[in-house]
């Protein structure tokens, strides 16, 4: 496998001539997946050279070298073959090493390695009933499964006290253990085989064990450590380590020059060194000897000697100093025998990095546990949540992540290109979305954007730029001071004074939404209106078909016969499709921008107002039945949800605003996955804060309970307020509150013990928010300038946009598809 | 002219250490039983369990007792402490005392509790006789003398590595003298927690200052000019000022043999209602009988509550018994709950923290659980014990950063929210509403005042009380 890889990486190099000499018959085959040979596979499918064999190399099989003479630089095969080399690489691999038990040479007795071995077990275990295996590492109980696949019981002979000795410590072997024997497969540990007798037919029978007892087998395979294959250079008198294997430096470069050894074959680091039984490592050594066959310099680094492996179902993973023998090392070891997991992580005398780890049962923290120990860095947990939530605790890092990493999978854009766009010059996350889209469909990966850009920042030297935009380089709670204190009432002026440029799509509608707090103000006044986001900007929301949906306030889900009725007719009258939304209002949807002054003019005249469906502000208070009809209320929560919607109705803030009241403990109303939620008590009322839906839900969190509703309402004020204050752009509540520092204690303090003697403040805003409401819809109807707004084409007011067409679905109508649109169908009334 | 009264019966409970209070109390107010105590410590019922913390107290009784004096007026109990029963005279009723008086009786109830084991140290009888330098503490005061004898001695030799000699040992320790605990088996603890625990707890005791010997038990012992010399089975020596003697106990049984009552290999031989097997009126309770789970305060209580419920006619719910250990003094935590080596085991062992936890599950159930440095999920495991488990309550106790509360493993009305002072979560949660204070609640209640294991989980049932009572 590793001479293959060698071979692959010279494909379009300037080597001249490539011969590669195997022992073996067949071109190189996937020798780790060697199982699947048992599994359906085919020596084809295994096979890791095209039929044709190399474009680029000459393959000679079965004529292994046998001779070297260095100082020639020739070689010579077994079929007599001579040719002289320039370069010369050893990757003759290693072979299976058979302990020197008495009938060891018996009929029905295998070693694991080559696909000839596996045609020969196939062979014998037609027949057979019982299988052994001597050795209990990885290969064993590859074998084993082997074996039990080819319908055999088998047995597994481990000299050690565990299985899998030099990947998993005690711990871990029992927990390994757990997983092994319910599959049937016995174990014998602390055990020797001191020798193999034939039955009758001169096959192998039974194998005597050390402590005197005996197992029947009908095939042996032994599977119990490999050797090295270095005769050649040993014969040639190139250097071999103490325990065997070619001698090589961090170059891969042998003894003498000109002749490099790569893979299993190879001794690392001395005659001391060491021989590595991976083939990961020895995919390094060719990549080393590879580069500088091309020209370049290139050494090994420490090799990774990580390993996970999905072994008779069982995950195992092992990496870094699994076993912690670095000085000072310290273990945390979560062992679950009921479930069968085990997980050890070895950090530093100051637990602050992680060393290595063992987990069996579940290996899906390897990745990411494997890139800490390899990038040394500090955790910033304690390691003790990071073996209980494994990863999740880690702080969202884009070290782990290779450049193939997709991060935003709306857009397909993967790591290296936002890495580009950084060193390009991208220094905030609104430039990168603009350069890579990355960030702008469902936005769930800014959070990784920034990480990225900001390690990405830091390796480069560069300061992180924590401002709203190119335009800002202060945050958004620092524009909203300015705007409070200076009383700056236009996009124009804030920009010049404190900003640069003209301003983007990220900081105007930021500036729209914090002078939209100012008494009086409306979004489509002459400073705000060009500020606006989609929505905001026509006062309703925009679907996909260019038509509008319109949403009264129906505050706390509470309507009318009447009211219902009025909502009928004008949805049948403009045909409109109608739909309850999860807010408890009704949403009507279809309506042109030319029709929406017209609908709203009806809704206004007969009590209905703004629901702000579209903007970054209060939506609803849903609410429960309550007490006023139902057997279980304990308070009387429509009411209140009411009062409150009706207080709230038209606050804008960083993001929506969703809130609900449940009459009782059975919280039918939802109220704990909204931002402001409140369930009733028998001494008053609830309050939680901080639960938000959408793509990452959260609950809110309890903030003060069995208030009367005065306090309730002033702690409402000043928690709505303290966050339009302090939220980032487009923060919700519970993203808000995890990002506080102090976190729920710290809005506690704030809000109910005024710590920071804001309340005061807060207060006097809220009334003057309640004191300057005003319906926008009714306000635009009534300011001819603003309703001039609503038409279709700016150059042709009277002209209705023709492409909206609408097709029946049950009893109402839909936008047509793309397919549809040549129908002739529904269109609306006028 | 009234009718023929109705006799109370005369319930005589010879002993009276923690079974004999436990019974007195659930007996207390039942017009139907008259109870005599007769107990020959000179002070007042005391919690013996607790001893081995009220080292370096004056007066350890006073400190470690269960009621006043009035308390047991005012509830009728007849307690005559002082009192020594040297013969029980089945035939006619009646217990003998040293006095030469005796008292009748309709019901006998043997407390008489368990003696110190004398170790098989050669030389050790004649030195405990002699009482000088080797001590052996089963009483306040033995208590009081320890505590006084340890003013003038500089090195103390502490024999037995179990609970006591641990508790013993680091209350030595934390008054400043060098301490050497000698354990017979290889590891402390053995048998009750695992050699991860047991390694844990011996590095924290030589933290501090206690250096400890296992696998070799003491042979002999000889006294010198200047304190005592060890020898230890495996030649070691300790020489040290004075001796303390905690290799467990056994039940005290001289009073019933001679009675011609059988006698168990473990104590008086009784059936699964603790009668005495050769007399219907006749009982025995607490570490004197042969009944199971002994050497355990919480034993006793159960004993006593069994024959009281037997007594009074009311149905008792035999809840499987749950040993607790808990040793809390210096850097040793230490918290062991039913059986924690039985079942199949879940452990969180956390060397940066020098925590160790361990869980014992069988057939679905929690039935054990080891806490080394770090015992403030006790209080809910405590509760958690009875019940099936689950793996995500269970994750919550193990690691320290999910709270999860799991509803199934909330206490309920019956359960016990303190077991030492037998306060239930109805008689706690009435506390509460009175004082809405949950440490005031605890003092008026006593709940969370005996070993203290209870009191985070007694925190957590008030807070949580206090957030979502719901009508």
């Amino acid at each position: 496998m590793v001479g293959h890889r060698l071979v692959e990486e010279l494909a379009d190099s300037s080597v001249d001539q490539i011969i590669v000499f195997s022992e073996e018959a067949r071109p190189a085959y996937d020798r780790v997946s060697l199982s699947s040979y048992f599994d359906g596979k085919s020596a084809a499918d295994l096979s890791l050279v095209p039929a044709t064999g190399y474009p680029h190399a000459e393959l000679v099989l079965g004529d292994p070298v046998v001779g070297l003479n260095l100082a020639d630089r020739e070689i010579l095969t077994s079929t007599g073959r001579v040719e002289t080399y320039d370069t010369l690489v050893l990757a003759t691999g290693s072979r299976p090493f058979v302990p020197p038990v008495d009938g060891r040479d018996l009929p029905g007795v295998f070693t694991y390695r080559t696909l000839d071995d596996l045609d020969a077990i196939k062979e014998a275990a037609e027949g057979a009933s019982c299988g052994l295996v001597v050795g209990g590492g990885l290969l064993g109980l590859e074998a084993a499964r082997a074996l039990r696949l080819l319908g055999l019981a088998v047995t597994v002979v481990e000299r050690s006290n565990r299985l899998l000795p030099l990947q998993v410590d005690d711990g871990g072997g029992a927990v390994l253990l757990r997983h092994i024997l319910p599959l049937g497969i016995g174990v014998r540990l602390d055990s020797t085989i001191v020798g193999l007798e034939p039955g009758h037919d001169g096959r192998v029978r039974r194998a005597r064990l050390a402590d005197g007892t005996e197992i029947p087998a009908d095939v042996v395979v032994f599977a119990a450590g490999v050797r090295p294959c270095d005769e050649l250079a040993r014969s040639a008198g190139l250097e071999v380590g103490r325990r065997g294997g070619i001698v090589v430096d961090e170059t891969c470069a042998t003894s003498v020059p000109g002749v490099y050894a790569i893979g299993e074959c190879a001794c690392v680091g001395g005659i001391d060194g060491l021989v590595y039984g991976l083939v990961a490592p020895g995919y390094e050594m060719a990549r080393v000897v590879v580069t500088q066959l091309r020209g370049e310099d290139a050494s090994l680094g420490t090799l990774d000697t990580s390993t996970t492996l999905k072994l008779l179902g069982v995950d195992v993973a092992s990496f870094g100093d699994a076993f912690g023998k670095s000085d000072g090392a310290l273990e945390l070891v979560y062992a679950d025998h009921v479930n069968a997991l085990y997980k050890k992580l070895v950090v530093s005398a100051d637990a602050k990095r992680l060393l290595g780890g063992i987990l069996v049962g579940d290996a899906n923290d390897y990745p990411m546990l494997r890139t800490l120990v390899r990038s040394g860095e500090e955790l910033g947990v304690d390691p003790q949540q990071l073996l209980s939530s494994g990863t999740q605790a880690l702080p969202i890092t884009g070290k782990a992540l290779g450049e193939d990493a997709i991060i935003c999978s709306c857009r397909n854009v993967c790591a290296g290109t936002i890495r580009a766009a950084v060193h390009d010059g991208a220094d905030t996350v609104a430039e990168l979305r603009n350069c890579t889209q990355a960030g702008t469909g469902c936005g769930s990966c800014v959070p990784m954007l920034t990480a990225i850009l900001k390690e990405e920042l830091e390796k480069a030297g560069r300061a992180v730029a924590r401002g709203l935009c190119e335009h800002f380089d202060v945050t958004r709670q620092e524009l909203f001071e300015i705007i409070a204190v200076t009383g700056i009432e236009t996009f124009d002026e804030l920009v010049r004074r404190y900003g640069r440029g003209r301003g983007c799509d990220i900081c105007k509608p930021v500036v729209a939404s914090i002078l939209a707090g100012r008494p009086g103000s409306h979004p489509l006044d002459p400073q705000t209106a060009a500020l606006q986001d989609t929505n905001d900007h026509v006062l309703a929301n925009l679907q996909k078909d260019g038509t509008y949906s319109v949403v009264p306030r129906i505050p706390g889900g509470e309507i009318t016969p009447d009211g219902l009725i009025t909502l009928g007719t004008i949805a049948k009258e403009f045909g409109l499709y109608t739909k309850i939304t999860g807010g408890q209002r009704i949403d009507m949807f279809g309506a042109r921008i030319d029709q929406l002054p017209c609908i709203w003019e009806r809704l206004v005249a007969a009590g209905f107002e703004s629901g702000h469906a579209y903007g970054k502000a209060m939506r609803t208070v849903k609410s429960c039945v309550g007490s006023t009809w139902c057997r279980y209320g304990v308070q009387d929560s429509v009411r209140l949800a009411i009062d409150l919607e009706l207080r709230y109705r038209g606050l804008r803030a960083p993001h929506k605003i969703k809130a609900g009241v449940s009459g009782c403990a059975r919280e039918c109303a939802e109220a704990r996955s909204k931002d402001v939620g409140v369930i009733a008590t028998e001494k008053g009322w609830n309050l939680y804060v901080g639960g938000n839906g959408g793509f990452s839900p959260r609950h809110a969190q309890l903030l003060a309970s069995d208030l009367d509703e005065a306090t309730l309402v002033r702690y409402i004020d000043r928690f709505l307020m303290y966050y339009i204050r302090t939220a980032d752009r487009l923060q919700r509540t519970a993203a808000w509150l995890e990002n506080l520092e102090g976190g729920i204690e710290h809005v506690r303090r704030v809000i109910i013990e005024d710590a920071l003697g804001l309340c005061a403040e807060l207060d006097a805003a809220m009334e003057r928010h309640v004191a300057s409401y005003v319906d926008e819809w009714k306000a635009t109807l009534n300011d001819p300038q603003k309703r001039a707004r609503f038409i279709a084409f700016v150059n042709d007011p009277d002209r209705t946009d023709p492409s909206i067409v609408f097709v029946p679905e049950r009893g109402q109508h839909r936008p047509a598809r793309k397919g549809e649109l040549a129908a002739p169908s529904l269109t609306s009334a006028r | 002219m009234t009718g023929p009264r109705l006799r109370s019966v005369h319930v005589v409970v010879v002993g009276a250490g923690v079974a004999a209070v436990r019974l007195a109390e659930r007996l207390a107010g039942h017009s139907r039983y008259a109870v005599t105590i007769l107990g020959d410590e000179p002070c007042l019922p005391y919690n013996r369990a607790l001893l081995p913390s009220a080292l370096g107290s004056s007066r350890p009784a006073a400190r470690l007792r269960f009621h006043a004096a009035s308390w047991y007026r005012r509830n009728g109990i007849n307690l005559r402490t002082g009192t020594a029963v040297i013969a029980i005279d089945r035939k006619s009723h009646r217990v003998v005392l040293a006095d030469g008086n005796d008292v009748r009786y309709d019901v006998l109830v043997l407390a008489l509790g368990a003696a110190s084991t004398v170790p098989m140290v050669s030389g050790i009888r004649r030195l405990l006789a002699r009482r000088c330098r080797v001590f052996t503490v089963r009483t306040a005061e033995d208590v009081r003398r320890l505590t006084a004898a340890l003013h003038h001695a500089r090195t103390v030799a502490v024999l037995g590595g179990g609970a006591t000699g641990i508790a013993l040992a680091t209350g030595i320790a934390l008054r400043g003298r060098e301490v050497e605990l000698v354990h017979s088996d290889a590891y402390l603890l053995d048998g009750v927690v695992d050699r991860t625990a047991a390694n844990l707890i011996h590095t924290n005791l030589e933290k501090l200052g206690v250096r400890v010997r296992c696998g070799a038990p003491a042979r002999s012992i000889v006294e010198g000019s200047a304190g005592v010399r060890l020898v230890c089975a495996d030649g070691g020596l300790v020489v040290a000022d004075m001796v303390v003697v905690a290799c467990g106990a056994r039940p005290r049984v001289r009073l019933a043999a001679r009675a011609g009552l059988s006698i168990a290999e473990d104590g008086i031989a009784v059936t699964s209602e603790l009668s005495v097997v050769d007399d219907p009126d006749i009982f025995a309770i607490g570490d004197c009988a042969a009944a199971l789970g002994k050497g355990e305060a919480l034993a006793a209580w159960e004993h006593a509550d069994l024959l009281a419920s037997a007594l009074l006619g009311a149905p008792f719910e035999r809840s499987p018994f749950l040993r607790t250990i808990r040793i809390h003094t210096g850097s040793l935590d230490l918290a062991v709950l039913g059986q924690p080596l039985a079942g199949t085991p879940v452990t969180l062992h956390d060397a940066a923290r020098s925590t160790y936890k361990r869980l014992a599950v069988e057939n679905n159930r929690l039935v054990g659980a080891l806490l080394v440095g770090d015992t403030s999920e006790a209080g809910r495991l405590a509760l958690a014990l009875r019940r099936p488990w689950t793996p995500l309550f269970l994750r919550g106790v193990l690691f320290r950063y999910q709270d999860v509360e799991h509803r199934g493993l909330l206490p309920t009305e019956t359960d016990l929210l303190c077991v030492c002072r037998s306060v239930s979560v109805a008689g706690f949660r009435a506390a509460l509403d009175e004082t809405s204070d949950w440490e005031e609640a605890c003092r008026r209640t006593g709940a969370g005042t005996g070993c203290g294991t209870c009191r985070t989980a007694i925190e957590r049932f008030a807070s949580r009380y206090k957030t979502e009572h719901v009508a």
